[in-house]
């Protein structure tokens, strides 16, 4: 065993030990349990698993993470910190992995949603929780994932009744101070009734100053979609360059349902999302995007993967990368279409940009293909800006850096106009201004 | 030690004699040390060969056979084959009445001349198509180049110094576990030498090789092109090979040297089992090749046969100017299993490679494409373009795409694109309104859909390799 999987797995027995937890209900503590035992048996994943092999776990596997015990109080830096981020909407903000309730508000939540933290959902909504939680992030099947059950307490619950429709996007923010090497693991739950439809965002930010200690997020996000229902997902992710983050979403579409999740990575040391969708009735529709940014030596991991179990689903895929410096930015993409999946329509796109000489790209689309009804595509491509393009800017008098920009911000500006237009949107398009200064300036002028 | 250990010892003759005194020409199944040794000095080998054998025997008892691989097969156990076995004497038929029908209907089906059929049947063959003097005439005139192709042995007893100087250079004998077993066990293959600047005066193929016809199961390849040499070499043949042995491990390795070209075509047609996945060859083989500055390594590969086809035939683009492709058609039928594919490794500046696989699933059959495409920090303006697309016939088969994509160079240029689909009904309805029956248009339109790939064929092999699609689909369609 390595020293940090002992680590971790005194860290989350003690958790589990510890008197405050005596009264969590007995099927917590069973899932908790049982979480544990599938971490230690797993271990942590190394670069000989396959679907880490692109992956560089870094700090997170010198094991010094703990989680916060103290809770976390308003002050007029957090305040500032969640007003910069400028998110529109009923909210729910933790800090380094626990519930700050200054900072959070859920007024104006429209009728029909339910958004109110993990703890309380466990205490008010036991038996809905207990026959979700784990049921499409399996412990058994991924090590952080179990590492995130075995010590779940904090987190989300989002419910939607039947029918019910929201105009505004619900905000989960998940800041950490860096005043410490603090280990959160955030769960939030998604619960969408029949034909309802929402907006979720997931931001996960630093709030301390530059060349603060790293941090390590381990983040699960379980989304079940009934008939017909819709839901717009977006993660925001702009941690400070130290930080660590490992997430994992999980959705299981019902009939006619439509889950859209647009996954930005623009922070941290190593980031790894992961995005699964599975379709359990006829007629669903899959949208994954993802937009990486590098910089430095961050390492930028994605993985997604899309269970095509029944007929007459289609889904669309696009991953752009955008590499400088040190950067790495890996993809993984999986398509399986199982065998009575006829007419799966289904597309996946991963295009990097290497802007530099020593940024790297790794790209590992795939298909698995057990239906013959279907049709199924896949492109990945590597390369640098194109040539032809820089000239013709460079003919018409742009110098040669704001060219560059220009084209660098064209080519990451198509995942974010697949982002519906409205305040999401915007704050997108800020973050990914900040992420690229220079092309926002010209985008100004322009 | 145990009871198979003393058997074997038992049954060994007195070990002072064992040189030339051994009687069988076959040795009992098991592998050791000793049988090495024994195989070895059978074969009259140098020393460095033998060390080189025992050295890769040694490390494949440390290696443990892969599972990654999307194919499923009974264990092997490896000391239930016999590792060696002098060339059998085929009996001799009298003419073609005494061959099986079904054989005879699937050559003419293919095209086959007469008299190939006889020489594939081992029919004495009449004075006008003598293949010995047919033979003879290409040795000739292969002389007359400078070119040498012979059977490895040979080459190990008539050019020691080519094969040590470039033996295990491209795949090492610790490259994998079967490549580790083939370093220790090969009993023969074929040996290639192009000397500088010559033009290999004819596509060399093992067909025409005649004292090597019997390769066994775990040949070994290896053809050298000195600079700006050039040869095409044709592997395998179009007709059916009734063979009975389970696991083939063969091994092939290409030195290109600067400028020197190596085109290197594969039609595989082993027995693929029955419809009900009895029987059947396990492909496992490791090819690669090394291309040297401006030099070049097509491969070109039409898989029809066997029960698993796992192969990826690889080209190391180490200098600059240099240049890799793949073409690949694979089909798997009935329970036939196929993981293949190519890795691209870019080292050299400017380096390009083009990869072009096209996966075929009838019956239910699995299919996989696995490739890697690396390119390396030092291999400025690569450039690589990868295509691979399958078609399904049936939905009870399946196809998968495994491609890896790795850039440690801003000035690379990579793409990949892949597409699964079925065929079109459409395409199917048209060709019936005109009269074609339905197995014809499957047949017809799966050649279209293979067309990239039989085009870099030479013309004699892509004209079988079309008929050998239409005969490997029957009793798919309808």
């Amino acid at each position: 065993m390595t020293a940090a999987l002992a680590h971790y797995l005194d860290v989350a027995t003690r958790f589990q030990a510890a008197p405050e937890q005596a009264s969590a209900p007995q099927w917590l503590k069973r899932l908790r349990a049982d979480a544990l035992g599938h971490f230690e048996r797993q271990g942590l994943p190394t670069t000989r698993d396959e679907a880490w092999k692109y992956s560089r776990l870094g700090a997170i596997a010198e094991g010094a993470f703990i989680p916060r015990t103290d809770v976390p109080r308003d002050s007029a830096h957090l305040s500032a910190v969640v007003a910069r981020l400028g998110l529109p909407g009923p909210r729910l903000v933790f800090v380094d992995g626990r519930l700050a309730p200054e900072l959070s508000s859920v007024a104006g939540l429209p009728r029909g949603l339910t958004l109110k933290p993990l703890r309380d959902a466990v205490r008010e909504d036991g038996e809905l929780l207990e026959s979700l939680l784990g049921q499409r992030a399996l412990a058994n099947e991924h090590a952080f994932t179990a590492l995130n059950a075995a010590l779940l307490e904090e987190g989300v619950l989002l419910r939607l009744a039947p029918g019910a429709l929201s105009e505004v996007p619900v905000q989960v923010v998940f800041l950490t101070r860096g005043d410490a090497p603090v280990l959160s693991s955030p769960r939030i739950l998604v619960v969408a009734g029949e034909s309802s439809e929402a907006t979720l965002v997931e931001t996960y930010a630093s709030a301390g100053p530059a060349g603060s200690a790293a941090t390590f997020t381990n983040a699960v996000t379980e989304v079940t979609l009934g008939d017909n229902a819709s839901l717009h997902h977006y993660k925001l992710q702009v941690e400070a360059d130290a930080a660590l983050h490992v997430g994992a979403l999980h959705a299981r579409q019902g009939r006619d349902s439509r889950f859209a999740s647009h996954a930005f990575a623009f922070g941290g040391a190593m980031a790894r999302n992961e995005v699964h969708a599975a379709f359990a009735g006829e007629g669903g529709d899959a949208t994954l995007n993802g937009l990486y940014v590098g910089q430095g030596a961050q390492h930028l991991d994605n993985r997604t993967a899309l269970d095509h179990a029944v007929p007459r689903c289609t889904s669309r895929e696009l991953y752009k990368g955008v590499l400088d410096g040190h950067s790495r930015g890996t993809f993984h993409g999986l398509i399986r279409v199982r065998q009575d999946a006829q007419r799966t329509d289904s597309r996946q796109q991963n295009r990097n940009l290497l802007l530099s000489e020593s940024a790297q790209a790794d790209a590992r689309p795939q298909l698995e293909i057990f239906a013959d009804d279907v049709k199924c595509a896949h492109g990945a491509a590597v390369g640098r800006l194109d040539a032809q393009a820089l000239f013709y800017l460079r003919s018409r008098g742009v110098p040669q850096a704001e060219a560059e920009r220009l084209l660098t911000y064209a080519f990451a500006r198509e995942v974010v106009e697949a982002v519906p237009a409205g305040p999401v949107r915007a704050n997108i398009e800020a973050l990914l201004a900040s992420k690229l200064p220079g092309a926002a300036q010209r985008e100004v002028t322009a | 030690m145990s009871t198979e250990t003393l058997q074997e010892l038992t049954r060994r003759p007195y070990a002072a004699g064992f040189v030339t005194q051994v009687e069988s020409d076959t040795f009992p199944p098991g592998l050791d040390e000793d049988v090495i040794r024994r195989l070895s000095a059978k074969k009259g080998e140098p020393e460095f060969l033998l060390d080189w054998r025992l050295k890769a025997f040694r490390h494949w008892k440390t290696m443990r056979e892969p599972t990654w691989q999307a194919v499923t097969y009974a264990p092997i156990d490896y000391q239930a084959i016999s590792y060696y076995s002098a060339p059998k004497q085929k009996p001799v038929k009298a003419s073609l009445d005494e061959v099986d029908p079904e054989i005879l209907r699937t050559y003419e089906k293919l095209g086959i001349p007469l008299h190939e059929q006889k020489l594939l049947q081992n029919v004495a063959v009449d004075a006008v198509f003598d293949s010995v003097s047919v033979a003879t005439t290409f040795k000739d005139k292969l002389a007359k180049a400078g070119v040498i192709f012979c059977s490895f042995s040979e080459a190990v007893r008539e050019h020691p110094e080519l094969v040590k100087k470039y033996l295990g250079t491209v795949v090492p004998y610790s490259d994998n576990y079967f490549a580790a077993l083939n370093s220790a066990v090969f009993s023969d293959g074929s040996f290639v030498y192009i000397p500088k600047g010559v033009r290999c005066p004819m596509e060399l193929s093992t067909y025409f090789r005649i004292n090597a016809a019997e390769t066994g199961q775990f040949e070994r390849t290896l053809i050298v092109a000195e600079e700006g040499s050039y040869v095409s070499y044709l592997e395998g043949c179009t007709a059916p090979q009734r063979d009975t042995n389970q696991l083939h491990a063969a091994v092939v390795e290409l030195v290109a040297l600067d400028n020197a070209t190596i085109k290197y075509s594969t039609v595989q047609n082993w027995y693929p089992g029955d419809a009900e996945g009895r029987g059947g060859i396990y492909n496992f083989v490791t090819k690669r090749g090394i291309a040297h500055r401006a030099a070049k390594i097509s491969w070109t590969q039409v898989e029809t046969g066997s029960a698993i086809t796992w192969k990826y035939p690889s080209v190391i683009l180490k200098g600059d100017d240099s240049v890799g492709e793949f073409y690949s058609v694979a089909l798997t039928n009935h329970m036939q299993q196929a993981d293949t594919g190519t890795k691209m490794v870019h080292i050299g500046k400017n380096s390009r490679s083009t990869i072009v696989s096209k996966g075929i699933s009838a019956g239910r059959g699995q299919n996989t494409y696995r490739g890697l495409v690396k390119v390396l920090k030092s291999a400025e303006n690569a450039r690589n373009y990868t295509q691979c697309d399958s078609l399904l016939l049936g939905d009870k088969c399946g196809a998968h795409t495994v491609p890896y994509i790795e850039v440690k160079n801003a000035s690379a240029q990579v793409e990949h694109e892949a597409s699964t689909s079925k065929i079109g009904e459409d395409q199917l309805f048209y060709c019936r309104q005109r009269g074609i029956s339905q197995e014809d248009a499957v047949s017809m339109i799966v050649n279209g859909f293979c067309r990239q790939v039989f085009k870099e064929l030479p013309m004699e092999f892509a004209v079988e390799a079309q008929k050998l699609l239409g005969v490997s689909l029957e009793g798919s369609v309808g």
